[in-house]
Protein backbone atom coordinates (compact mmCIF):
# COMPACT_ATOMS: atom_id res chain seq x y z
CA UNK A 1 0.00 0.00 0.00
CA UNK A 2 2.78 2.11 0.98
CA UNK A 3 4.88 1.52 -2.37
CA UNK A 4 1.26 2.30 -4.02
CA UNK A 5 0.88 5.55 -2.28
CA UNK A 6 4.03 6.80 -3.18
CA UNK A 7 3.99 5.62 -6.77
CA UNK A 8 0.65 7.43 -6.98
CA UNK A 9 2.73 10.93 -5.69
CA UNK A 10 4.98 10.16 -8.26
CA UNK A 11 3.08 9.89 -11.36
CA UNK A 12 0.98 13.12 -10.14
CA UNK A 13 4.58 14.94 -9.27
CA UNK A 14 5.48 14.13 -12.90
CA UNK A 15 1.84 14.79 -14.68
CA UNK A 16 2.18 18.08 -12.90
CA UNK A 17 5.31 18.71 -14.21
CA UNK A 18 4.70 17.95 -17.37
CA UNK A 19 1.39 20.22 -17.39
CA UNK A 20 3.27 23.27 -15.80
CA UNK A 21 6.13 22.77 -18.38
CA UNK A 22 3.48 22.89 -21.52
CA UNK A 23 1.86 25.78 -19.92
CA UNK A 24 4.96 27.81 -19.46
CA UNK A 25 6.09 26.92 -23.25
CA UNK A 26 5.47 29.28 -25.69
CA UNK A 27 7.25 28.43 -28.66
CA UNK A 28 5.36 26.96 -31.60
CA UNK A 29 5.90 23.63 -33.47
CA UNK A 30 8.13 24.49 -35.97
CA UNK A 31 8.14 21.51 -37.85
CA UNK A 32 4.37 22.08 -38.77
CA UNK A 33 3.06 26.07 -37.51
CA UNK A 34 -0.46 25.63 -35.99
CA UNK A 35 -1.62 28.63 -34.19
CA UNK A 36 -4.95 27.19 -32.86
CA UNK A 37 -6.14 28.78 -29.73
CA UNK A 38 -3.25 31.47 -29.74
CA UNK A 39 -3.84 35.54 -31.26
CA UNK A 40 -1.63 37.02 -33.70
CA UNK A 41 -0.49 40.60 -33.29
CA UNK A 42 -0.33 42.82 -36.47
CA UNK A 43 1.37 46.22 -34.86
CA UNK A 44 0.42 48.83 -37.30
CA UNK A 45 2.32 52.08 -36.47
CA UNK A 46 -0.31 54.72 -37.23
CA UNK A 47 -3.43 55.61 -35.52
CA UNK A 48 -6.25 53.77 -35.85
CA UNK A 49 -8.95 54.14 -38.63
CA UNK A 50 -5.95 55.39 -41.42
CA UNK A 51 -4.79 54.02 -44.47
CA UNK A 52 -2.31 51.51 -43.17
CA UNK A 53 -4.87 50.68 -40.68
CA UNK A 54 -7.46 50.30 -42.94
CA UNK A 55 -5.01 47.94 -45.22
CA UNK A 56 -4.31 46.05 -42.04
CA UNK A 57 -7.78 45.75 -40.87
CA UNK A 58 -9.00 44.13 -44.35
CA UNK A 59 -6.12 42.38 -44.69
CA UNK A 60 -6.54 40.41 -41.76
CA UNK A 61 -10.16 39.99 -41.72
CA UNK A 62 -9.43 37.49 -44.81
CA UNK A 63 -5.60 36.47 -43.81
CA UNK A 64 -6.65 34.99 -40.46
CA UNK A 65 -9.10 32.28 -42.53
CA UNK A 66 -5.83 30.69 -43.81
CA UNK A 67 -3.33 30.69 -41.02
CA UNK A 68 -3.10 27.31 -39.83
CA UNK A 69 -5.41 27.00 -36.89
CA UNK A 70 -6.82 30.01 -37.78
CA UNK A 71 -6.03 31.90 -34.97
CA UNK A 72 -7.45 34.78 -33.57
CA UNK A 73 -5.72 38.39 -35.29
CA UNK A 74 -5.51 41.66 -32.93
CA UNK A 75 -4.63 44.76 -34.61
CA UNK A 76 -2.10 46.75 -32.17
CA UNK A 77 -1.49 50.82 -33.15
CA UNK A 78 1.30 51.79 -32.19
CA UNK A 79 1.14 55.73 -33.17
CA UNK A 80 4.18 58.33 -33.02
CA UNK A 81 7.71 59.16 -34.92
CA UNK A 82 6.42 58.88 -38.38
CA UNK A 83 5.37 55.33 -37.71
CA UNK A 84 9.21 54.57 -35.94
CA UNK A 85 7.72 53.88 -32.94
CA UNK A 86 5.53 51.24 -34.12
CA UNK A 87 8.10 49.55 -36.08
CA UNK A 88 10.74 49.84 -34.22
CA UNK A 89 8.33 47.40 -31.83
CA UNK A 90 7.12 45.17 -34.79
CA UNK A 91 10.80 44.82 -35.76
CA UNK A 92 12.30 43.84 -32.11
CA UNK A 93 8.98 41.28 -31.25
CA UNK A 94 9.60 37.89 -30.45
CA UNK A 95 9.95 35.68 -33.81
CA UNK A 96 7.45 33.18 -33.07
CA UNK A 97 5.23 34.02 -35.45
CA UNK A 98 2.31 36.00 -33.42
CA UNK A 99 3.87 39.15 -33.78
CA UNK A 100 3.59 41.38 -37.71
CA UNK A 101 4.56 44.63 -38.60
CA UNK A 102 2.60 46.35 -41.05
CA UNK A 103 4.09 49.43 -42.59
CA UNK A 104 3.81 52.15 -44.96
CA UNK A 105 5.40 54.45 -47.48
CA UNK A 106 6.73 56.51 -44.13
CA UNK A 107 8.09 53.22 -42.43
CA UNK A 108 10.03 52.34 -45.87
CA UNK A 109 10.99 56.19 -46.44
CA UNK A 110 12.67 56.53 -42.61
CA UNK A 111 14.13 53.29 -42.75
CA UNK A 112 16.10 54.08 -46.12
CA UNK A 113 17.16 57.72 -44.75
CA UNK A 114 18.41 55.73 -41.06
CA UNK A 115 16.61 58.73 -39.70
CA UNK A 116 17.33 59.56 -35.74
CA UNK A 117 15.43 56.36 -33.65
CA UNK A 118 15.55 54.38 -36.63
CA UNK A 119 16.41 51.11 -35.09
CA UNK A 120 14.48 48.63 -37.76
CA UNK A 121 15.79 47.46 -40.56
CA UNK A 122 12.72 46.42 -43.03
CA UNK A 123 15.61 44.46 -45.84
CA UNK A 124 16.44 41.90 -43.06
CA UNK A 125 12.48 41.43 -42.16
CA UNK A 126 10.26 38.78 -44.16
CA UNK A 127 7.63 40.54 -46.01
CA UNK A 128 4.16 38.22 -46.71
CA UNK A 129 2.14 40.66 -48.54
CA UNK A 130 2.46 43.99 -49.95
CA UNK A 131 -0.39 45.68 -52.12
CA UNK A 132 0.91 49.08 -54.10
CA UNK A 133 -0.60 52.37 -52.61
CA UNK A 134 0.87 55.12 -54.96
CA UNK A 135 -0.11 59.10 -54.41
CA UNK A 136 -1.75 61.53 -56.51
CA UNK A 137 -1.18 65.66 -56.16
CA UNK A 138 -3.50 67.92 -57.25
CA UNK A 139 -4.23 72.07 -57.28
CA UNK A 140 -6.80 74.62 -58.00
CA UNK A 141 -8.00 75.38 -61.31
CA UNK A 142 -7.18 79.03 -60.48
CA UNK A 143 -3.66 77.89 -60.80
CA UNK A 144 -2.88 75.35 -63.45
CA UNK A 145 -5.52 73.87 -66.46
CA UNK A 146 -3.17 71.13 -67.42
CA UNK A 147 -0.52 69.23 -65.80
CA UNK A 148 2.21 70.97 -67.61
CA UNK A 149 1.44 74.39 -66.64
CA UNK A 150 2.85 73.52 -63.38
CA UNK A 151 6.36 74.76 -65.47
CA UNK A 152 4.89 78.41 -65.91
CA UNK A 153 3.45 79.47 -62.65
CA UNK A 154 5.24 80.53 -59.37
CA UNK A 155 1.66 80.44 -57.25
CA UNK A 156 2.43 76.86 -56.52
CA UNK A 157 1.86 75.95 -52.81
CA UNK A 158 2.30 73.07 -51.01
CA UNK A 159 1.98 71.56 -47.44
CA UNK A 160 2.68 68.59 -45.90
CA UNK A 161 3.97 66.56 -42.47
CA UNK A 162 7.68 66.58 -43.11
CA UNK A 163 10.20 66.59 -46.53
CA UNK A 164 11.22 63.14 -45.48
CA UNK A 165 7.67 61.84 -45.10
CA UNK A 166 5.51 59.70 -46.91
CA UNK A 167 3.64 62.32 -49.22
CA UNK A 168 5.98 65.18 -48.51
CA UNK A 169 9.34 63.07 -49.94
CA UNK A 170 7.65 62.14 -53.19
CA UNK A 171 7.06 66.19 -53.53
CA UNK A 172 10.46 66.97 -52.86
CA UNK A 173 11.48 64.51 -55.22
CA UNK A 174 9.10 65.22 -58.10
CA UNK A 175 10.20 69.14 -57.43
CA UNK A 176 13.94 68.09 -58.01
CA UNK A 177 13.56 65.90 -61.06
CA UNK A 178 10.82 68.44 -62.93
CA UNK A 179 12.58 71.54 -61.83
CA UNK A 180 8.94 73.84 -60.83
CA UNK A 181 8.99 76.04 -58.23
CA UNK A 182 6.55 75.91 -55.07
CA UNK A 183 6.40 77.51 -51.37
CA UNK A 184 6.21 74.81 -49.02
CA UNK A 185 4.81 74.29 -45.57
CA UNK A 186 6.08 71.80 -43.26
CA UNK A 187 4.84 70.40 -39.85
CA UNK A 188 1.11 69.55 -40.69
CA UNK A 189 0.12 67.04 -37.75
CA UNK A 190 -0.66 64.69 -40.07
CA UNK A 191 -2.40 63.87 -43.88
CA UNK A 192 -5.84 64.71 -42.95
CA UNK A 193 -4.49 68.40 -41.67
CA UNK A 194 -2.90 69.04 -44.63
CA UNK A 195 -6.23 67.80 -46.69
CA UNK A 196 -7.91 70.39 -44.44
CA UNK A 197 -5.07 73.49 -45.16
CA UNK A 198 -5.93 72.54 -49.03
CA UNK A 199 -9.83 72.78 -48.35
CA UNK A 200 -9.24 76.36 -46.37
CA UNK A 201 -7.02 77.44 -49.08
CA UNK A 202 -4.17 78.05 -47.12
CA UNK A 203 -2.19 75.74 -49.52
CA UNK A 204 -3.20 75.12 -53.12
CA UNK A 205 -1.39 71.97 -53.70
CA UNK A 206 -3.04 68.53 -52.20
CA UNK A 207 -1.29 64.84 -52.34
CA UNK A 208 -2.78 61.55 -51.35
CA UNK A 209 -2.53 58.10 -51.56
CA UNK A 210 -4.44 57.10 -54.57
CA UNK A 211 -6.66 54.71 -52.19
CA UNK A 212 -7.87 58.36 -50.42
CA UNK A 213 -8.10 59.98 -53.07
CA UNK A 214 -10.13 57.57 -55.10
CA UNK A 215 -12.60 58.01 -51.40
CA UNK A 216 -12.32 61.59 -50.48
CA UNK A 217 -11.55 63.58 -53.88
CA UNK A 218 -13.32 61.96 -57.06
CA UNK A 219 -15.81 63.86 -56.37
CA UNK A 220 -13.96 67.55 -56.45
CA UNK A 221 -12.62 66.18 -59.52
CA UNK A 222 -16.01 65.26 -61.42
CA UNK A 223 -16.91 68.88 -60.40
CA UNK A 224 -13.59 70.58 -62.12
CA UNK A 225 -12.74 72.40 -58.55
CA UNK A 226 -9.49 70.24 -58.57
CA UNK A 227 -6.78 69.28 -61.65
CA UNK A 228 -4.17 66.42 -61.14
CA UNK A 229 -0.66 67.51 -61.10
CA UNK A 230 1.23 64.27 -61.18
CA UNK A 231 1.19 60.72 -59.75
CA UNK A 232 4.00 58.61 -58.67
CA UNK A 233 3.04 55.75 -60.09
CA UNK A 234 4.50 52.23 -59.17
CA UNK A 235 7.03 49.90 -60.16
CA UNK A 236 6.03 47.28 -62.57
CA UNK A 237 8.09 43.47 -62.30
CA UNK A 238 10.93 45.03 -64.17
CA UNK A 239 11.25 47.98 -62.24
CA UNK A 240 9.77 50.44 -64.89
CA UNK A 241 7.79 53.07 -63.31
CA UNK A 242 3.70 52.86 -64.32
CA UNK A 243 0.68 54.55 -63.68
CA UNK A 244 -1.47 52.97 -61.10
CA UNK A 245 -4.47 50.99 -62.41
CA UNK A 246 -6.73 53.20 -60.23
CA UNK A 247 -5.40 56.38 -61.76
CA UNK A 248 -5.40 55.87 -65.46
CA UNK A 249 -5.58 59.49 -66.58
CA UNK A 250 -3.03 60.74 -64.23
CA UNK A 251 0.57 61.12 -65.75
CA UNK A 252 3.48 59.98 -63.57
CA UNK A 253 6.41 62.57 -62.68
CA UNK A 254 8.23 60.57 -65.42
CA UNK A 255 5.72 60.83 -67.71
CA UNK A 256 5.57 64.63 -66.85
CA UNK A 257 9.69 65.02 -67.27
CA UNK A 258 9.51 63.41 -71.05
CA UNK A 259 6.49 65.98 -71.74
CA UNK A 260 8.45 68.75 -70.75
CA UNK A 261 11.63 67.86 -71.87
CA UNK A 262 11.24 65.61 -74.93
CA UNK A 263 13.54 62.84 -73.43
CA UNK A 264 13.66 59.93 -70.69
CA UNK A 265 14.40 61.45 -67.07
CA UNK A 266 17.64 60.20 -65.31
CA UNK A 267 20.52 60.77 -62.67
CA UNK A 268 20.45 60.98 -59.21
CA UNK A 269 17.30 63.25 -58.83
CA UNK A 270 15.42 60.28 -61.20
CA UNK A 271 16.98 57.87 -59.24
CA UNK A 272 15.73 59.03 -55.73
CA UNK A 273 12.22 59.29 -57.45
CA UNK A 274 12.36 55.71 -58.40
CA UNK A 275 13.40 54.67 -55.26
CA UNK A 276 10.36 57.06 -53.53
CA UNK A 277 8.13 55.15 -56.12
CA UNK A 278 9.40 51.84 -54.59
CA UNK A 279 8.32 52.95 -51.34
CA UNK A 280 4.97 52.89 -52.54
CA UNK A 281 4.98 50.02 -54.66
CA UNK A 282 5.98 47.91 -51.55
CA UNK A 283 5.26 50.44 -48.88
CA UNK A 284 2.11 48.85 -47.00
CA UNK A 285 3.45 45.29 -46.23
CA UNK A 286 3.25 43.08 -43.29
CA UNK A 287 6.72 41.51 -42.32
CA UNK A 288 7.37 38.94 -40.05
CA UNK A 289 10.40 39.72 -37.69
CA UNK A 290 14.19 39.06 -39.10
CA UNK A 291 14.80 35.76 -37.24
CA UNK A 292 11.12 33.91 -37.35
CA UNK A 293 11.77 30.29 -38.43
CA UNK A 294 11.60 29.17 -42.21
CA UNK A 295 8.41 26.83 -41.80
CA UNK A 296 6.94 29.76 -39.77
CA UNK A 297 7.38 32.00 -42.70
CA UNK A 298 6.38 29.19 -45.37
CA UNK A 299 3.41 28.39 -43.26
CA UNK A 300 2.43 32.56 -43.58
CA UNK A 301 3.35 32.64 -47.22
CA UNK A 302 1.16 29.80 -47.90
CA UNK A 303 -1.96 31.92 -46.45
CA UNK A 304 -1.17 34.99 -48.09
CA UNK A 305 -1.00 32.76 -51.51
CA UNK A 306 -4.51 31.17 -50.35
CA UNK A 307 -5.63 34.76 -49.54
CA UNK A 308 -5.20 35.99 -52.84
CA UNK A 309 -7.05 34.63 -54.88
CA UNK A 310 -10.49 34.09 -52.77
CA UNK A 311 -12.94 35.79 -53.75
CA UNK A 312 -14.19 37.32 -50.77
CA UNK A 313 -11.08 39.18 -50.72
CA UNK A 314 -10.60 39.99 -53.79
CA UNK A 315 -13.37 41.68 -53.65
CA UNK A 316 -12.93 43.80 -50.45
CA UNK A 317 -9.44 44.61 -51.86
CA UNK A 318 -11.25 45.79 -55.51
CA UNK A 319 -12.93 48.61 -53.13
CA UNK A 320 -9.69 49.10 -51.39
CA UNK A 321 -7.58 50.07 -54.48
CA UNK A 322 -9.21 48.80 -57.97
CA UNK A 323 -7.47 46.88 -60.22
CA UNK A 324 -4.08 47.18 -57.77
CA UNK A 325 -1.72 43.96 -58.18
CA UNK A 326 -1.08 41.67 -55.09
CA UNK A 327 2.55 41.00 -54.11
CA UNK A 328 3.53 37.93 -52.16
CA UNK A 329 6.31 35.15 -52.14
CA UNK A 330 8.96 34.49 -53.80
CA UNK A 331 9.11 37.65 -56.00
CA UNK A 332 8.27 39.86 -53.20
CA UNK A 333 11.01 38.16 -51.04
CA UNK A 334 13.69 39.38 -54.48
CA UNK A 335 11.97 42.66 -54.93
CA UNK A 336 11.19 44.21 -51.71
CA UNK A 337 14.68 44.38 -50.36
CA UNK A 338 16.10 46.45 -53.21
CA UNK A 339 13.07 48.75 -52.50
CA UNK A 340 13.51 49.52 -48.79
CA UNK A 341 17.20 50.41 -48.94
CA UNK A 342 19.16 53.02 -50.89
CA UNK A 343 22.64 52.85 -52.26
CA UNK A 344 25.14 55.15 -50.55
CA UNK A 345 26.24 56.98 -52.66
CA UNK A 346 22.23 57.90 -53.40
CA UNK A 347 21.87 58.10 -49.56
CA UNK A 348 24.28 60.80 -49.60
CA UNK A 349 23.05 62.64 -52.26
CA UNK A 350 19.13 62.80 -50.93
CA UNK A 351 20.78 63.79 -47.46
CA UNK A 352 22.40 66.75 -48.89
CA UNK A 353 19.84 67.61 -50.89
CA UNK A 354 17.59 67.58 -47.32
CA UNK A 355 20.12 69.60 -45.44
CA UNK A 356 20.37 72.13 -48.19
CA UNK A 357 16.96 72.62 -49.43
CA UNK A 358 15.12 71.84 -46.64
CA UNK A 359 16.85 72.04 -43.73
CA UNK A 360 16.25 68.86 -42.56
CA UNK A 361 18.87 67.34 -40.55
CA UNK A 362 18.49 63.78 -40.67
CA UNK A 363 20.80 62.25 -38.28
CA UNK B 1 -2.83 4.47 9.26
CA UNK B 2 -1.28 5.52 5.77
CA UNK B 3 -4.79 5.06 4.82
CA UNK B 4 -6.30 7.66 6.73
CA UNK B 5 -3.37 9.54 6.63
CA UNK B 6 -4.20 10.16 2.89
CA UNK B 7 -7.81 10.90 3.34
CA UNK B 8 -7.21 13.41 5.64
CA UNK B 9 -4.93 14.84 3.64
CA UNK B 10 -7.12 14.80 0.85
CA UNK B 11 -9.60 16.57 2.65
CA UNK B 12 -7.52 18.99 3.45
CA UNK B 13 -6.51 19.59 0.46
CA UNK B 14 -10.25 19.41 -1.10
CA UNK B 15 -11.19 22.35 2.02
CA UNK B 16 -8.24 24.70 1.12
CA UNK B 17 -8.99 24.39 -2.48
CA UNK B 18 -12.53 25.75 -2.11
CA UNK B 19 -11.70 27.77 0.14
CA UNK B 20 -9.03 30.01 -1.60
CA UNK B 21 -11.78 29.66 -4.60
CA UNK B 22 -14.31 31.71 -2.57
CA UNK B 23 -12.11 34.30 -1.53
CA UNK B 24 -10.11 34.40 -5.61
CA UNK B 25 -12.12 37.46 -6.52
CA UNK B 26 -13.34 36.93 -10.06
CA UNK B 27 -11.28 39.51 -11.94
CA UNK B 28 -14.07 42.09 -13.47
CA UNK B 29 -13.56 44.99 -15.37
CA UNK B 30 -16.27 48.18 -16.16
CA UNK B 31 -16.65 51.54 -17.63
CA UNK B 32 -17.47 54.73 -15.44
CA UNK B 33 -20.84 55.43 -16.74
CA UNK B 34 -23.75 54.08 -18.09
CA UNK B 35 -23.42 55.48 -21.42
CA UNK B 36 -21.46 58.12 -23.31
CA UNK B 37 -21.91 60.37 -26.30
CA UNK B 38 -20.57 59.54 -29.67
CA UNK B 39 -18.00 62.59 -29.54
CA UNK B 40 -14.87 63.22 -31.00
CA UNK B 41 -13.30 64.32 -27.55
CA UNK B 42 -14.65 61.22 -25.48
CA UNK B 43 -12.62 60.17 -22.23
CA UNK B 44 -13.98 57.18 -20.72
CA UNK B 45 -12.87 56.00 -17.28
CA UNK B 46 -12.18 52.20 -17.01
CA UNK B 47 -11.36 49.87 -14.09
CA UNK B 48 -11.12 46.93 -13.14
CA UNK B 49 -10.73 44.54 -9.89
CA UNK B 50 -9.56 41.11 -9.04
CA UNK B 51 -6.45 40.76 -11.07
CA UNK B 52 -3.28 39.47 -10.31
CA UNK B 53 -0.74 42.42 -8.95
CA UNK B 54 1.25 43.64 -11.85
CA UNK B 55 0.44 41.66 -14.43
CA UNK B 56 0.42 43.04 -18.18
CA UNK B 57 -2.81 43.48 -18.93
CA UNK B 58 -4.47 44.27 -22.85
CA UNK B 59 -7.44 45.49 -23.00
CA UNK B 60 -9.62 44.95 -26.84
CA UNK B 61 -12.33 45.99 -28.17
CA UNK B 62 -14.51 44.19 -30.72
CA UNK B 63 -14.32 47.26 -34.04
CA UNK B 64 -17.70 48.16 -35.62
CA UNK B 65 -16.03 47.40 -39.13
CA UNK B 66 -14.78 43.94 -40.15
CA UNK B 67 -15.12 42.03 -37.16
CA UNK B 68 -11.19 43.30 -36.23
CA UNK B 69 -10.33 43.30 -32.66
CA UNK B 70 -8.06 46.80 -31.54
CA UNK B 71 -5.90 46.81 -28.75
CA UNK B 72 -6.66 49.90 -27.34
CA UNK B 73 -3.56 50.21 -25.26
CA UNK B 74 -1.61 53.28 -27.19
CA UNK B 75 -4.57 55.29 -26.36
CA UNK B 76 -4.83 54.90 -22.43
CA UNK B 77 -3.31 57.11 -20.24
CA UNK B 78 -2.06 55.81 -17.91
CA UNK B 79 -0.76 52.14 -18.57
CA UNK B 80 -2.97 49.84 -16.44
CA UNK B 81 -1.55 47.87 -14.16
CA UNK B 82 -3.21 45.93 -11.46
CA UNK B 83 -2.10 47.14 -7.90
CA UNK B 84 -0.94 45.05 -4.94
CA UNK B 85 -4.99 44.68 -4.38
CA UNK B 86 -5.54 43.80 -8.22
CA UNK B 87 -6.94 46.95 -8.65
CA UNK B 88 -6.60 49.05 -11.91
CA UNK B 89 -7.85 52.28 -13.32
CA UNK B 90 -7.08 54.28 -16.53
CA UNK B 91 -8.87 56.86 -19.05
CA UNK B 92 -9.26 55.79 -22.73
CA UNK B 93 -9.33 58.65 -25.44
CA UNK B 94 -11.60 56.94 -27.57
CA UNK B 95 -12.25 60.08 -29.75
CA UNK B 96 -10.29 58.34 -32.58
CA UNK B 97 -12.42 55.28 -32.62
CA UNK B 98 -15.79 57.49 -32.60
CA UNK B 99 -14.27 59.86 -35.54
CA UNK B 100 -13.84 56.88 -37.36
CA UNK B 101 -16.85 55.03 -36.77
CA UNK B 102 -14.82 52.20 -35.02
CA UNK B 103 -16.95 52.28 -32.54
CA UNK B 104 -20.93 51.86 -32.60
CA UNK B 105 -24.00 53.23 -31.21
CA UNK B 106 -25.29 50.91 -28.73
CA UNK B 107 -23.42 48.47 -26.64
CA UNK B 108 -19.54 47.71 -27.67
CA UNK B 109 -17.92 44.01 -26.12
CA UNK B 110 -14.31 45.14 -24.76
CA UNK B 111 -11.94 42.26 -23.01
CA UNK B 112 -9.31 42.54 -20.58
CA UNK B 113 -7.01 40.05 -21.84
CA UNK B 114 -2.97 38.64 -20.18
CA UNK B 115 -0.41 39.53 -22.70
CA UNK B 116 -0.99 36.62 -24.83
CA UNK B 117 -4.87 38.12 -25.48
CA UNK B 118 -6.41 35.71 -23.12
CA UNK B 119 -9.33 36.42 -21.80
CA UNK B 120 -9.80 37.43 -18.06
CA UNK B 121 -12.98 39.72 -18.12
CA UNK B 122 -15.78 41.07 -20.67
CA UNK B 123 -17.80 44.36 -20.18
CA UNK B 124 -19.36 46.95 -22.39
CA UNK B 125 -19.10 50.37 -23.29
CA UNK B 126 -22.59 51.77 -24.49
CA UNK B 127 -22.95 55.23 -27.02
CA UNK B 128 -25.34 57.03 -27.54
CA UNK B 129 -25.69 59.94 -30.24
Amino acid sequence: MHKRAIGFLSALCIAGTAFMCSAVSSTPAIANPNFKGKAVKFIVPFSPGGGTDTFARITTKHMRQFIPGKPKTVIRNAPGGGSVIGANMGYKAKPNGLTLLVTSGSTVMENILRSKGVEYYLETMHPIYSAPSGLIYWTSPEVIKEPLDIFDTDQLIFGHISPTGGTGSLFVWAKELLGFTSKDIWGYEGGSAARGAFHQGEVNIGGESTIGFNSSMLSYLDKKEIVPMFQSGILDENGNVIREPAAPDVPTVAELYEMKYGKKPSGQAYEAYKLIVGTRTYGKAMLLPTETPAEVVAAYDQAVTEMIVDKGFLADAEKMNPGAPHFSGASLKKSYPQSVAAPPELLEFMKKVYREKYNATLE
Amino acid sequence: MLRKSVTLLCLIMAFMLTLSSANAAEPKAAADQASYKLDKKIKIGLSGEGFAAGQEIRILIMAAKDGAEYDIGYALDPEPVPDDAGKWATTWDAGRFVGKKLVKEGANQLQVTDADYNALAEFTVTFEK
